[in-house]
């Protein structure tokens, strides 16, 4: 998740954009009335969710793709330290309920094969998400807040998406060893070594910065400003984000009955077009899967992932909305659209592979105990530090032409 | 360099565009109306008909209506993973998969 630079930019004393509030809780109130006639309760309650993590999403700016580069290029800790915090908290949050240890509540973990096609996804979506300028969700919050060169990154996203699904099948006969759990001891000794690995990861992100700075820039950063002005027209500072993402995501956890996902809808916006335009997906072995097959032949708002991403979408552009910061002014040089139209199809093909983005593969899997979510981490962050030295070839970062 | 205005208007004609793209893919996918046949009333049956028919409880909003509960048919969102459905249906990731975790 990364946000342009004017998205980041010092807001706050911005007048509220009317047109992009109104039109953000129109469409939302609109699709609510839909979803809570046709589908049901707990999919509105999902839809919502979404929209609070969209609101959350931009209003903190947090985002994996701008916190590993700014480690990777500058040495600045301080997202990946929020990153941390919220891999601690969710881990906090979803052991004990994946693992069944809360009466009346039941949820399934993101549990995926740990093998070569995971590594190849990561590395291949952590790249594309330095180039694109945003992953699952911040492409999507991106967008939503009205960044024109992210809507370009989301198009060939979604075909990337549709690309994977053709070739999965393949990549998923790969070596792999199989889907692990890490809550197999239980889940109270496995949550202590998850923190110990996560304490010991945000220490060493502190010292990598105190040697490139001299100091640490701290997570905890007073703003004058009273908390509900802050809170509805932000920006929230990186802990803010990080609780509420937490929240949203057990929140989801426990309405869905699994974790936060998002691309598994991109992959169907491309199904669903690609059948209008006459291709039949079905022949595919991906879409032969009991839960695709389902979701090819319901309405999009039957299926979980899409309804949260229109909700992230719109929670995102009330946000921007409310912040004053919709669709803002923004350069779109054709190599800087080069580097968004590849990203997208990195992302989206490498998300497939991975078994998800890096939320639904990454976050999902850490934080319910999938060893693939660490395999994840690894070849992302991996592609991410390659993604980082190709910016420059696209003019990103300032770079010039090579 | 692009408008604050010129900005606006994409993203307002391709919010405009998705929200004709969902209108056209949910209406196109929700099936008709069930028809009785010449001449015979609509029986008991038809008022327990599968969700997602005119007649069913679906979305009505009914407290008693079984749709978005974890035993429903209704919806994509009542994945059977983890759900209390009696353990019948495999969790996520095992199994034929059920939910959108891990595809």
């Amino acid at each position: 998740m990364s946000a342009p630079a004017s998205a980041l930019a010092a807001p706050g004393s911005a007048r509220p954009d009317g047109f992009a509030l109104g039109l953000a809780l129109a469409a939302l109130a609109a699709l609510s009335l839909v979803v809570a006639r046709d589908v049901g309760t707990r999919q509105l309650l999902l839809l919502w969710i979404g929209f609070g993590l969209g609101a959350s999403l931009f209003h903190a700016s947090f985002g994996f793709t701008g916190g590993w580069r700014t480690l990777l290029a500058r040495g600045s800790s301080r997202g990946v330290r929020a990153q941390i915090l919220l891999l601690a908290l969710s881990s906090v949050l979803f052991f004990p309920v994946v693992a069944g240890a809360l009466p009346g509540v039941r949820a399934a973990a993101a549990l995926a094969p740990a093998g070569l096609s995971v590594l190849v996804g990561a590395f291949l979506f952590g790249t594309g998400m330095q180039l694109g300028g945003g992953c699952g969700s911040g492409t999507l919050f991106t967008a939503g807040s009205g960044h024109v060169r992210m809507l370009v990154t989301l198009a060939f996203f979604v075909a990337g998406s549709l690309i994977g699904t053709a070739h999965l099948h393949w990549w998923a006969e790969l070596p792999s060893v199989g889907r692990v759990s890490l809550l197999a001891p239980g889940w109270a000794p496995a949550l202590v070594a998850q923190l110990a690995v996560l304490g010991a990861l945000y220490l060493a992100a502190t010292r990598w910065e105190r040697r490139r700075h001299g100091r640490v820039r701290p997570l905890l950063e007073r703003d004058g400003r009273p908390f509900l002005t802050r809170l509805v027209r932000g920006p929230w500072p990186l802990w803010w984000g990080a609780v509420a993402l937490a929240l949203l995501g057990l929140a989801t956890l426990v309405v869905a009955g699994f974790p936060w996902s998002i691309t598994f809808a991109f992959a169907l916006w491309g199904a669903k077009l690609a059948q209008a335009a006459g291709v039949d997906v079905t022949q595919w072995p991906y879409w032969n899967g009991a839960y695709q097959q389902l979701a090819l032949s319901r309405s999009v708002l039957y299926e979980t992932t899409s309804v949260m991403d229109f909700g992230l979408l719109l929670g995102a552009m009330a946000a921007a909305g409310a912040a004053g910061r919709f669709a803002p002014a923004e350069p779109l040089p054709a190599r800087s659209l080069l580097a968004a139209v590849l990203g997208g199809l990195l992302m989206g093909y490498g998300a497939r592979l991975a078994y998800g983005c890096n939320i639904g593969g990454m976050l999902a899997g850490i934080v319910t105990g999938s060893l693939h979510g660490w395999l994840w981490l690894a070849a992302g962050f991996a592609g991410s530090a390659l993604g980082v030295r190709l910016r420059p070839w696209f003019g990103l970062d300032g770079g010039g032409r090579r | 360099m692009t408008t604050r205005r010129a900005n606006r208007w994409i993203m307002g004609s391709a919010l405009g565009l998705a929200a004709f793209a969902v209108a056209l893919d949910h209406t196109r996918h929700r099936l008709p109306e069930m028809q009785p046949p010449a001449g015979e009333a609509a029986g008991p049956g038809a008022a327990s008909s599968p969700c997602g028919l005119g007649t069913s409880p679906c979305g009505l909003g009914q407290a008693a209506s079984p749709c978005g509960l974890g035993t429903s048919p209704c919806g994509l969102g009542t994945s059977p993973c983890g759900l209390g459905d009696g353990g019948e249906a495999p969790p996520c990731g095992l199994g034929p998969p059920a939910s959108p975790c891990s595809l």
